[in-house]
């Protein structure tokens, strides 16, 4: 196997090809970065999958190789055609050497990659040192009845829901619209969240269309905007991408009643997976836990030299 | 939840559904091993863990899971019915042993959780650092014939090659036979073991309906063995040694695939091969066509010592 750098049109020849679609990597391509795109070809140069990086600055000083900004990982994706379990298992370990082959050779003395979820063996990465640290998302399978998927919330999600009906909370469907992108915006903003409103500007008015991209806002009786929600979606994946809540028009049930509106949205339009994107957040990871959905664990490969993991160390003990 | 030690004869029967978690393979440690029930509010024990206390350079205490043991046996029962409930309750669980392990007296701490349960974040959020390790696992409900598709071309030759040149393989009870092979092939790959605690698996764990183990012959001399434990659902591939006075690359595969083959024959769901990180080993266990399972470890220690650990385990700290 083969590992090295190829353009846009390489890429989006190959996706073409392989009727491969995932909604980030199209976010990565149509949107404003500098990420780096990879491909793995086979011996006899066949383009058989890629990845995607950017390079970020750490510490101010470093060369960081990192998981590209606003994408929830590399993106990894490898055509295999093998069905014997071991030659699959051993395609893996080749794959995965290769692209670690790759990342040694590069100048960047960090290295921090998240890689999707139905990537488990890293062995290669752990036998060559580096710290292999486990992420955590929660997905729900939409092919499930949706009065099963409403069972397994939490009781006070489910009683949200309900309050926010006897309420008279609307919730409306719509394009992303600048009610969206204010709300989102100020939520972030007032966290102390860093968002680059630009990026948020130019992806939601550039990219998201009613094909890729799910919007549900939460009204009072009165008309008052109290939460929204933006989802991007690919023909296996709904991504729950951005929540925005009002601090002046409050109601516990808003956001959960969007969100759950749009999990019976993105069932319908035949979605396989509805992805909460994360987190390890606890406040986050409580909220998106009592929607029920199945834990599943995500990697992130974390590597520098000796001295700089010590001083990282002393900010993210947990992943150097 | 509390967290409380408990003694081995008061684990409840619902939590010893795994042969590491019953009392005849607990039996075999020594007062190295503690066990902990998890309490809830109203002081029964719903569920337990254990670990195992080494000596490093005679002053560091490291907190690990017992030899031969994969993991450090937790299990629980939870009344949650749907998903919500469960995950918090996992979360629940697992936040109480992280806290209770880090007021333990232990400089390092280095624990594998069971396959099955996969909620580490509030070992993370502890700021233990969770590493996956790996095992290859095969689904044994699977035909005879899936399993065999299923195996490495190589394996697969080697295993005909094997019965063409006139090997055979026998179960046995021969347990001395066990414990020189496994010695030997250990001491050639520099692999220190507790040979007390082999010898308490092998002469006071093993019964006929916990284990069993099988030889490969060339005619009368024996070349490989093989030795697995097993419950009701699961058998896990524990120890395996061959003759290094008769080298044969057929032996070792054929003995494997024998007791892959009884342990389906036993009525169970999954054959173990309990790891390994170590390359050869790896590579040996894969070409069995097995599932590669991942499962975590948690590992802590203070910020001086995990950067000198750094040096050896850079990959864990």
């Amino acid at each position: 196997m083969i590992v090295e750098e190829i353009n846009k049109k390489t890429l989006i020849d190959f996706l073409e090809k392989k009727k491969h679609a995932c909604v980030f990597t199209e976010v990565s391509l149509k949107a404003k970065n500098n990420n780096l795109y990879i491909g793995i070809y086979s011996n006899d140069r066949q383009l058989k999958g890629y990845f995607i990086i950017s390079i970020t600055k750490r510490l101010k000083l470093f060369k960081q190789l990192s998981t590209p900004l606003n994408l929830p990982n590399n993106l990894l994706f490898f055509d295999s055609s093998t069905t014997n379990e071991a030659k699959k298992n051993g395609e893996v370990k080749k794959l995965m050497t290769t692209i670690e082959n790759f990342l040694s050779k590069r100048k960047e003395s960090i290295i921090s990659m998240s890689f999707p979820s139905n990537w488990i063996d890293f062995q290669p990465f752990i036998w060559k040192n580096y710290k292999v640290t486990t992420r955590y998302t929660y997905t729900i399978d939409l092919n499930r009845e949706i009065e099963d998927i409403f069972n397994d919330f939490a009781r006070e999600r489910k009683k949200n829901i309900k309050q926010a009906k006897k309420d008279n909370i609307t919730i409306e469907k719509h394009s992303p619209n600048s009610d969206t992108i204010e709300l989102i915006s100020k939520t972030f903003i007032d966290k102390g969240v860093s968002i680059d409103l630009n990026w948020l500007n130019d992806f939601i008015v550039n990219f998201c269309k009613e094909d890729n991209c799910i919007v549900h806002t939460a009204k009072d009786p009165e008309g008052n905007i109290l939460a929204t929600n933006l989802c991007i979606y690919d023909k296996n994946k709904c991504y729950y991408l951005y929540g925005g809540y009002s601090k002046t028009h409050k109601h516990q049930g808003a956001g959960p009643t969007c969100m759950w509106y749009t999990i019976q949205e993105a069932k319908k339009r035949n979605i396989n997976t509805f992805d909460f994107e994360g987190s390890m957040i606890p406040e986050i990871e409580k909220y998106f836990r009592n929607f029920g959905g199945d834990l599943i664990p995500f990697y992130q490969i974390n590597k520098a030299n000796l001295l700089q993991e010590m001083v990282l160390k002393t900010r993210h003990k947990q992943y150097f | 939840m509390n967290i409380k030690p408990i003694h081995i004869t008061d684990i409840p029967d619902n939590l010893k559904a795994s042969v590491y978690n019953t009392e005849e393979w607990l039996s075999i440690y020594n007062e190295n091993l503690s066990i902990y029930g998890i309490l809830n509010k109203n002081n029964e024990v719903i569920g337990m863990f254990y670990v195992y206390r080494k000596k490093l350079f005679k002053f560091l205490t490291l907190l690990t899971s017992p030899p031969f043991t994969p993991h450090i046996g937790l299990t629980y029962t939870s009344q949650a019915e749907n998903k919500a409930k469960k995950h918090s309750v996992n979360k629940e669980i697992n936040k109480s042993i992280s806290f209770f392990l880090n007021k333990v007296n232990a400089n390092i701490i280095t624990l594998p959780i069971p396959f099955n349960k996969k909620d580490t974040q509030p070992f993370f959020w502890n700021k233990f650092k969770v590493i996956p390790n790996y095992t290859y696992q095969i689904d044994l409900t699977s035909s005879i014939e899936g399993l065999h598709k299923n195996l490495d071309p190589k394996t697969r030759n080697l295993i005909k090659k094997g019965k063409k040149s006139g090997l055979t393989v026998k179960q046995h009870n021969n347990f001395s036979l066990v414990k020189e092979f496994v010695m030997n092939t250990m001491k050639r790959n520099n692999v220190i073991i507790d040979q007390k605690i082999l010898h308490n698996i092998l002469f006071s764990f093993s019964t006929d309906k916990n284990c069993f183990s099988f030889i490969t012959y060339q005619e009368d001399k024996p070349l490989a063995v093989t030795y697995c434990i097993y419950d009701h659902e699961m058998c896990y591939y524990l120890l395996g040694g061959y003759n290094e006075g008769a080298p044969h690359s057929s032996a070792g595969p054929m003995a494997v695939y024998e007791s892959i083959q009884h342990a389906k024959s036993l009525g169970l769901t999954t054959f173990d091969f309990e790891g390994s990180m170590i390359t050869p080993i790896e590579s040996y266990f894969r070409s069995f066509g097995g599932k590669l399972t991942p499962y975590y470890t948690i590992n802590k220690a203070n910020f001086f010592l995990e950067c000198l650990l750094k040096l050896k385990k850079r990959n864990t700290f």
